[in-house]
């Protein structure tokens, strides 16, 4: 009784860090809203409202927005947010909150599941703990990036997949969740029938027994019936837009390739098969190693934060230690073999694009990683029998993860807040106020987008009627939303127009201009006599827009 | 086919940097590995001065003046009066050592740290964040860490190479990881084992205080060279499930392999 007070307080206390870790400032740090994370809310929105996307799709199987086509399982999710949170940046990124959290009990229960009977009680708890407290679990857990929630369908599908090896009904859930993650996010696209494939051939003699085969064949039927939509378009061009585009094989020229050299052995020399083996390699391996998972992290601005990596310098000896115990010790069992699979498997599709170390992509491997690190902890913790020792190693452990939270702090409020801002397209929603508040609602506003693409933040932020903007903007034809690749970057939002500053006739009419500081310098406004309404700026004080208006 | 890959994989380093630099240079990098091989050799023959041609590193590069020291202290047999000449030879080189180090002040790494400090609620937050320890920290982290980074090794840095004061050379052909991880795998079964361990640890720990370790790490190549034969070695030897398929995959090696090399001149 006592034993297991204690473990629902340790799992309690992890959760509560979790929530407290991702909860503080959600929705205003990081400060701005990403005009992915507008485009998606704005969708969620237009969904709500009239039951179609922005272009008028009628529920959509994957959103068009930017011609990135984004997964749909995070718009569906936001939708039903909206009626009770309204259309704010805290109700978009709430789904990544809630399933980044959800993550942790899933996570206990699995490796409960699958760890020797000795360890699975303490590795399950100090991993849950390590993924509360995980800068790259977290960075995910507050900002609408679609691949946290694709991360936990994918880890409830395993998680009952295991449990149905003791009862074959288990199996639909483990089907249900499994076509749920598929298309929560790009990379699940690869991951999960990998580990399923794996799972699969790995249970064959089980799955095919006589008890199994009727719950294995409704749950192929479930999983193939809530993955029709996705069949469905599988084999479009807006299915496969993300992945046509970033893969390492789409470049005509891939990585290594030598412009310069024209001789006998270009033929060889610069060879695609070669050239893209050894780049694909050599993203793979960089997954695996130290410099980026605890030194370099993730090199966008928007999948870091400042001076920290995926993963805290202090974790480094475990992690190689684990790796050692993962190799070498063959009584961790299942916990082993599966977890060998996973860290194999994870990296592969975030490997196959360009971007190097895309921490979204590789999202699954933070699990792999942080048990393999937890293992080698406990182990290192069973090396002290003294009293001791271990109540010296369980202060450590205290101080050390009070140093992990606020070193969060000084980078996810601190730092990010200032360094980052720019990144997270900071200041729409002053803008917007702005234009409420200040600006003549009969005069035309134009806003360049030479440079960005405002009209999803404007959209969000206005709260625009999403038939009126579907009227008003017209990209393709329905039937051919998933097949068109046209994109019209003029948007028309009542009196507002997004489109580039004409510089020789905008300024012929009495109207507002928005645009950065590049777009609308301080030498044009003497230049052109204009009048500057407001200007935003960052937390740095640098400029971020100017509202302009030109006199008649 | 073993001895040919064996030869194609330990050219490589050396090529790679004899390619990038000029003679002279490559002489003046390449030399200390040389007094190590030499070092080697004796060691082999269990020539207890063995330690010895490694007192003349310091005198070619000060900047490696820390490492005979370490080899002398980390040997398991002590050999004290190595140990004081090295130590003499340090002090010797002391100067010219430390301004080539991490603990070399570092003016712009200091005013950005006065700067972020501004930034913080209070001063106890600020100082527990920004402080010019955190610099010599940071510096060394990132010295040992992409000494340890295996891209570093078999794809020059790729892809996050390293923009400043570094070559990112290619050091092992990239199918060769294979054979380095078995390398470290079956390291128990390596007879010098010890000597490779040592020379690893002290070679690392002298290229990590240094602010820039670029070339210098060539001295990595002897000891990293022995763990990769022995894991040539085990494949050759193991009966894996997949031994059968070990022709294929020397075949796909070579030609690989032949393939950076010839990259390595363009």
């Amino acid at each position: 009784m006592i034993k297991r007070l204690l473990i629902l307080s340790i799992l309690l206390t992890a959760i509560v860090l979790a929530i407290v870790t991702r909860f503080y400032k959600l929705g205003t740090a990081p400060a701005g809203l990403y005009l992915d994370e507008a485009g998606q809310g704005y969708n969620a929105y237009s969904i709500l409202k009239t039951g179609r996307d922005e272009f008028g799709k009628s529920f959509p199987f994957v959103f068009r927005s930017f011609i990135d086509f984004k997964t749909p399982v995070y718009v569906y999710l936001i939708v039903p947010l909206i009626p009770f949170f309204d259309l704010t940046p805290l109700t978009v990124r709430l789904p990544s909150f809630i399933f980044s959290i959800l993550t942790l009990p899933i996570l206990f229960l699995l490796l409960r599941k699958l760890s020797p009977p000795k360890l699975a009680i303490p590795l399950s708890l100090l991993s849950t703990l390590l993924l509360a407290i995980s800068p790259w679990h977290i960075l995910f857990g507050r900002t609408n990036f679609e691949c946290n929630v694709a991360l936990f369908f994918f880890l409830a599908g395993v998680y009952f997949f295991y449990k149905s090896l003791a009862k074959p009904i288990w199996l639909i859930p483990a089907a249900a969740l499994f076509a749920v993650a598929i298309p929560a996010y790009h990379s699940q696209r690869i991951v999960t029938p990998a580990i399923l494939i794996f799972l699969l051939i790995r249970y064959r003699q089980k799955l095919l027994a006589k008890n199994f085969r009727p719950f294995l064949i409704l749950s192929l039927a479930i999983g193939l019936i809530i993955s029709l939509p996705t069949i469905s378009i599988m084999f479009t061009p807006g299915f496969l837009a993300r992945a046509a585009g970033l893969n390492i094989f789409s470049s005509p020229h891939p990585a290594g390739f030598l412009d310069n050299y024209h001789g006998w052995w270009e033929w060889l020399v610069n060879n695609r098969i070669f050239l893209s083996t050894w780049e694909f390699a050599s993203l793979y391996v960089s997954y695996l190693s130290p410099r980026d998972m605890f030194l370099l992290g993730d090199y966008g601005p928007r999948s870091s934060f400042p001076e920290l990596a995926t993963f805290y310098l202090w974790q480094f000896p475990f992690y190689l230690y684990g790796i050692y115990l993962l190799i070498k010790n063959k009584t961790l069992g299942e916990l082993r073999t599966f977890l060998m699979a996973f860290l194999l498997i994870a990296p592969i599709p975030a490997a196959l694009t360009r971007d190097p170390y895309s921490t979204i992509r590789a999202l699954p491997l933070v699990i792999p990683q942080l048990t393999i690190i937890a293992l080698g902890m406990i182990f290192f913790w069973q090396k002290f029998s003294s009293k001791l020792w271990r109540w010296g190693m369980m202060i450590a452990l205290a101080i050390i993860v009070f140093y992990s939270l606020t070193k969060l702090y000084s980078s996810v409020i601190i730092l990010n807040e200032f360094f980052r801002a720019k990144y997270w397209d900071y200041g729409w929603q002053k803008v917007v106020e702005v234009i409420q508040r200040d600006l003549d609602p009969k005069l035309p506003i134009v806003v360049d987008n030479s440079r960005f693409e405002p009209y999803s933040q404007l959209v969000f932020f206005l709260k625009y009627d999403p038939l009126k903007y579907q009227h008003d903007n017209y990209e393709v034809p329905l039937n051919e939303y998933y097949a068109n690749m046209n994109r019209n970057r003029t948007k028309i939002i009542g009196n507002i127009i997004t489109r580039a500053i004409d510089w020789e006739h905008d300024l012929l009419a009495e109207q507002y201009l928005i645009g950065d500081e590049l777009s609308i310098s301080y030498t044009q406004i003497k230049e052109h006599n204009l009048t500057l309404i407001s200007e935003i700026l960052y937390p740095d004080r640098s400029v971020a827009y100017r509202i302009v208006k030109i006199k008649k | 086919m073993t001895r040919l890959i064996i030869v194609l994989s330990l050219i490589f380093w050396p090529l790679s940097l004899f390619l990038a630099n000029t003679v002279g240079d490559f002489v003046k990098y390449f030399f200390p590995v040389l007094l190590l091989i030499l070092s080697w050799q004796l060691f082999k023959k269990n020539n207890s001065l063995f330690l010895w041609p490694t007192l003349l590193i310091p005198f070619f590069e000060p900047k490696l003046a820390v490492l005979p020291l370490l080899l002398g202290v980390m040997n398991l047999k002590r050999h004290w009066l190595f140990i004081g000449a090295t130590a003499i030879v340090l002090a010797f080189n002391f100067k010219a050592f430390w301004g080539q180090t991490i603990f070399k002040a570092d003016y712009e790494a200091q005013q950005e740290i006065i700067g972020k400090s501004y930034l913080y609620p209070n001063v106890p937050l600020a100082r527990l964040f920004q402080n010019k320890g955190r610099i010599y920290v940071n510096k060394f982290t990132a010295n040992f860490l992409a000494l340890s980074d295996p891209n570093n090794y078999f794809f020059g840095f790729h892809p996050r190479e390293i923009k400043v004061d570094n070559q990112n050379l290619r050091k092992f052909p990239f199918l060769g990881i294979m054979f380095m991880l078995l390398g470290f795998y079956y390291l128990a079964q390596l007879p010098q084992k010890k000597f490779v361990m040592v020379l690893l640890t002290a070679s690392f720990i002298s290229l990590t205080v240094l602010n820039i370790f670029d070339r210098h790490d060539v001295i990595l190549w002897l000891p990293l060279s022995i763990l990769y034969i022995h894991g040539v070695k085990e494949f050759s030897t193991k009966k894996w499930w997949w031994h059968r398929l070990n022709r294929g995959f020397y075949v796909v090696f070579i030609i690989f392999t032949v393939w950076e090399l010839i990259r390595l001149f363009l």
